[in-house]
């Protein structure tokens, strides 16, 4: 019993918005632009402890940047959640 | 009790979370307009002068055989870099380096470089007993970065295992080629 409202606590269907309340641990797609798939990738990343402290820069221009991309053609988020104590957000944008 | 059972839970799942890193976890492959697209998540190569160190990304397409390496370099002042070299049982000078930008970040100038490099001598660089170095070169500094010898093991051995997915992917799409 306990067991299973873990899992329908962390897991959500294929294809939905994954939520992790205990543990999240995936990567999803933030955005998709009509630009070719591009062969540049660029990362920023992001973290906070207790929701009490943040740091780092994960914005999708920051991330851009670092890879000198102008034109976007896809971004894809990766989030590293434990318990809502650690929550990491890596951004990936990948473009020419 | 149960706070007891619930910080256990956390410790533990925060352990198991920051230590437990895959292979999977340090790269990111796709399929792009012109092949396969390897890309090698920022890792940190550290300074020789206990300063920060450098972090670097690599892209690699395999239809293309080159890695671009992209590097932040962080440094007191602004540098005027004039070459990056790479000394390992090869040694490499590149000069066409890319800047993409040299911002202000505290206390420091990050400088973000990138340049070409032929996949044969990366992973020449990675296939030595002994870690490699790479250095900036800037009007009169010289900046130097590489792994200490007690590192070099594990560090390698995780790019020597994407470099080795890289080849399989390499000869997969070669004899894709070949079929066509």
């Amino acid at each position: 019993m306990v067991g299973a409202a873990l899992v329908a606590l962390t897991m959500t269907s294929c294809g939905a918005a994954l939520v992790g309340v205990i543990y999240e641990g995936d990567t999803q797609p933030v955005a998709v632009t009509s630009n070719v798939l591009g062969k540049k990738v660029g990362t920023a990343k992001c973290a906070s402890v207790l929701g009490i402290a943040a740091y780092g820069n994960a914005g999708i221009s920051e991330a851009a940047k670092n890879g000198n991309i102008t034109k976007i053609s896809h971004i894809d988020r990766k989030t590293f959640n434990v318990l809502g104590v650690y929550t990491e957000y890596e951004y990936f944008v990948y473009g020419e | 009790m149960m706070k007891r059972y619930f910080l256990i839970l956390l410790t533990a799942l925060t352990a198991i979370g920051m230590n437990a890193e895959k292979l999977e976890d340090r790269y990111v492959s796709k399929i792009v307009s012109d092949g396969m697209l390897f890309f090698i998540k920022p890792f940190e190569l550290p300074n020789q002068d206990k300063g920060k160190p450098a972090e670097a990304d690599i892209t690699y397409l395999i239809q293309e055989d080159t890695m671009t390496l992209n590097m932040s370099v962080y440094h007191s002042s602004i540098l005027q870099t004039d070459s990056i070299s790479f000394e390992g049982l090869k040694h490499c000078t590149v000069t066409n380096f890319e800047t993409f930008y040299i911002d202000k970040k505290g206390k420091q100038y990050v400088h973000r470089y990138s340049c070409a490099l032929p996949y044969t001598f990366w992973r020449g660089l990675y296939m030595s007993k002994t870690p490699f170095r790479m250095s900036i070169y800037s009007e009169g500094t010289k900046l130097s970065y590489g792994y200490s010898d007690k590192k070099w093991l594990s560090e390698s051995t995780w790019m020597l295992q994407i470099l080795q997915l890289i080849e399989r992917n390499k000869k997969a799409s070669k004899s894709l080629l070949l079929a066509k």
